[in-house]
């Protein structure tokens, strides 16, 4: 099958797409969702030509989501969850979270007990990750003097979620300074430029980023002994288009439609041979994100057709951790823990939430040398 | 001064004329019996050594008939949880996880195995809490010899809440029943751990307490997690919510005079400090949004909600839990588990109100 990288063709695609979608309880968005590195599965081409042309699109539907995202489709997103299993997820990513990020701020602060420490919460929401900070800080006494030397700066592009963080955490008992910032993160790279700050935290933003270079703006911000802290989802499932065709078929995509997909992909019947190079923690994680989409479909369906979109730019582990290697951040635990002084506290840097599975996990990473990005 | 109604007809006359009085609002008062037993004669009620029992039984009655629509659907719990709501009760949840943490810390010996219940477990949020800040921890290895018990009434949720636990590895066992029957089954000093979520403010009678103390191990511990008010200790309080969400005079008025003029005096010396005050206002802005949110929907598929509950403040609580048997004293709780960190106990997850608490009690020893 031909390789697709003219933006017609790629169009096309998209068109193709929301036609087949036509009647099913989720839109598709765009294809240019996913992972970028996936869409050769789906015989599309990154090229220079047409690089920008797929983050716009990507893009805009994300923005798209993000503002029309809200009631009853929040309720049937947090029923899905919880019926996959995967209900306190969430929560518990920013509780694993939270104690890497005090276990760093106290050890930097221990080195300098002068330094004002800045802790940028990234694609904040409604403030839960700085919640879970606080929350971490206020259990013990010995913590709270953070309260003096820190500050934290809350970046989210909703306006409604920002008035809503604001109120939460003024309610909450460690007078903390915080700053919002009602915007996205590459506005403030020009600003923040140049490690200012000391923490970096996200939780469940980055499985919305199809391209990597966001790593690039985060590794610019942060200091050079600051931390790096996200916790996020990780599934293969758009990684091929043979992995959605269960959950097609759970949305009431009838057969014919279903070979129509097929043949348009040039998806192989068998499939073992794709299918064998993904670990059991994998695997399980694919299952665990069928099971949600699934759900999700049986939620919304039946009503008015949905605004949720199906793509998503969710990869492994294993790949996000590569790419933020590759933007010169520092995974290795050991090595972490021999030179990288704010690592004291952190003795495990890679923290899977669920034992058998990689679908939630939390990772803290210094800043290494940038040398083999050049 | 105002005579109080003890004879059961007259009870269940007044009780049957106030659920008429707001029937048409969107939410609603309830039965008068779910208040505080404590501060039932600020609403005309009279207990008697006659009428305790049945006090009791209808109180527990119009509890479970008031959930009885929520159990249909879990789902439909998501039209009174305000985000407000969710955010306090999952910080809550966060508490608890961690203090029991740090209590199984001092209690463990490397081979002994606990006995965790979740009373009113729901979707298993408080469990989920406790397995996870274990198995973050260096108390890892405790996980694998603990088994929870989940007790509510509603098997559909604790079917989500194992399905959960069992990602994370947890040993759990859930018991759809009713808590009362449920503990009441139970030896003595059953669980080594009893923790309990946004629950007991169900209990109007101060006996539940004793059960719990009963079930609990000798150096078995309670963390509780609860919102707490003075806003059912007095009718006034109720007629100002009624205002404040809307009430039009008629419904008003006549819950004025359902009480009467001497019952709707205010109270020459609510004894309440800051924080307590602070709550009473958290309270009522829950339900205001409650209210909000159900107006919302038509007046004929949204569900009837009921106001009136047993909150009392965390100082009247505490008062309760001591006379069951408990202590609360955190510096003598400290003295007994000495290698755990209980650090902020009674943990107040909002800044200056005692809305939301959380609170540790271990049982009295050598009684």
């Amino acid at each position: 099958m031909k390789v697709k990288k003219e933006i017609d063709e790629l169009r096309d695609i998209d068109e193709f797409l929301a036609d087949l979608f036509k009647g099913l309880p989720m839109a598709p968005g765009s294809l240019y969702r996913i992972a970028s590195q996936y869409l050769v599965n789906w015989n599309v081409e990154v090229d220079g030509g047409n690089r920008e042309f797929i983050k716009n699109a990507a893009e805009k539907t994300y923005k798209e989501d993000w503002r029309e995202s809200g009631g009853e489709i929040n309720d049937a997103i947090s029923k899905a969850i919880m019926i996959a299993g995967l209900g306190t997820g969430d929560k518990n990513l920013n509780r694993s979270l939270a104690e890497m990020a005090v276990g760093a701020l106290m050890t930097l602060h221990e080195l300098d007990g002068r330094r004002k420490l800045r802790v940028l919460d990234s694609g904040a929401g409604k403030g839960p990750t700085t919640d879970a900070i606080l929350n971490e800080i206020t259990r013990y006494e010995e913590r709270k003097v953070l309260r003096d030397f820190c500050e934290f700066y809350l970046l989210e592009p909703s306006l409604p979620r920002v008035n809503e963080a604001s109120e939460r955490l003024s309610r909450h008992p460690l007078d903390v300074r915080c700053h919002f910032l009602a915007t996205s993160h590459e506005d403030i790279v020009p600003i923040f430029r140049s490690g200012k700050f000391d923490l970096i935290v996200s939780s469940g933003v980055y499985h919305h980023m199809p391209f990597p270079d966001y790593l690039d703006d985060l590794y610019e911000i942060l200091a050079d002994d600051g931390v790096l802290i996200i916790a996020d989802w990780f599934t293969t499932i758009w990684e091929q288009p043979s992995r959605i065709i269960p959950v097609l078929d759970s949305f009431g995509l009838d057969h014919d439609r279903i070979e129509i997909f097929r043949g348009f992909f040039d998806i192989p019947y068998e499939t073992a041979a794709i299918d064998k190079k993904l670990s059991p923690e994998q695997y399980e994680a694919n299952k665990a994100m069928a099971r949600y989409l699934t759900a999700l479909g049986d939620e919304l369906s039946g009503g008015k057709e949905s605004s949720l979109y199906f793509f998503e730019a969710h990869e492994s582990l294993p790949e996000r951790i590569e790419k933020m290697k590759k933007a010169g951040f520092e995974l290795d635990t050991s090595t972490l823990s021999e030179k990288y002084k704010a690592f004291v506290r952190i003795p495990n840097n890679i923290k899977k939430l669920y034992p058998d599975s990689d679908i939630a996990c939390v990772m803290a990473a210094g800043k290494g040398k940038k040398s083999e990005k050049k | 001064m105002v005579e109080l109604i003890r004879d059961i007809d007259k009870l269940r006359e007044f009780d049957e004329k106030l659920w008429q009085i707001t029937k048409d609002l969107p939410i609603r008062t309830g039965s008068v019996f779910k208040v505080p037993s404590a501060a039932y004669h600020r609403w005309g009620i009279e207990k008697t050594a006659e009428n305790e029992e049945w006090l009791k039984k209808e109180s527990g009655k119009f509890y479970v008939k008031d959930t009885d629509e929520l159990l249909i659907d879990p789902y439909r719990e998501n039209m009174i949880k305000t985000p407000f709501r969710v955010w306090t009760e999952s910080r809550m949840a966060d508490e608890i996880g961690w203090i029991v943490r740090e209590f199984m810390r001092s209690m463990d010996d490397g081979e002994r195995e606990f006995s965790v219940c979740d009373i009113g477990a729901r979707f298993g949020q408080t469990t989920t809490s406790i397995v996870t800040s274990l198995r973050d921890s260096d108390m890892d290895g405790a996980l694998t010899r603990t088994k929870f018990y989940l007790i509510d009434r509603s098997a559909p949720k604790l079917e989500y809440a194992r399905r959960e636990l069992e990602r994370y590895g947890a040993i759990c066992s859930p018991k759809p029943d009713y808590d009362e029957d449920y503990l009441g089954e139970q030896p003595d000093g059953r669980f080594d751990i009893i923790v309990s979520l946004a629950h007991f403010h169900h209990k109007p009678f101060p006996d539940y307490f004793d059960e719990i103390n009963r079930v609990l191990a000798d150096d078995g511990v309670l963390v509780v997690g609860d919102w707490h008010s003075a806003l059912w200790d007095h009718p006034i309080n109720a007629a100002k919510l009624l205002e404040r969400i809307g009430a039009g005079g008629q419904a008003l008025d006549a819950f004025r005079e359902h009480f009467g003029r001497e019952l709707m005096l205010p109270d020459p010396d609510p004894k309440l400090d800051g924080e307590e005050r602070q709550a009473l206002e958290d309270h009522m802005a829950c339900w205001i949004e409650i209210a909000a949110n159900l107006n919302k929907i038509s007046r004929t598929s949204r569900p009837r909600v009921y106001f009136l509950e047993a909150h009392e403040t965390s100082k009247a609580r505490t008062k309760k839990l001591e006379k069951a048997g408990f202590v609360v004293d955190m510096d003598e709780i400290r003295k007994a588990f000495p290698k755990s960190k209980l650090e902020n106990i009674p943990r107040k997850v909002l800044r200056n109100s005692d809305f939301a608490v959380v609170m540790a009690a271990m049982k009295r020893r050598g009684a």
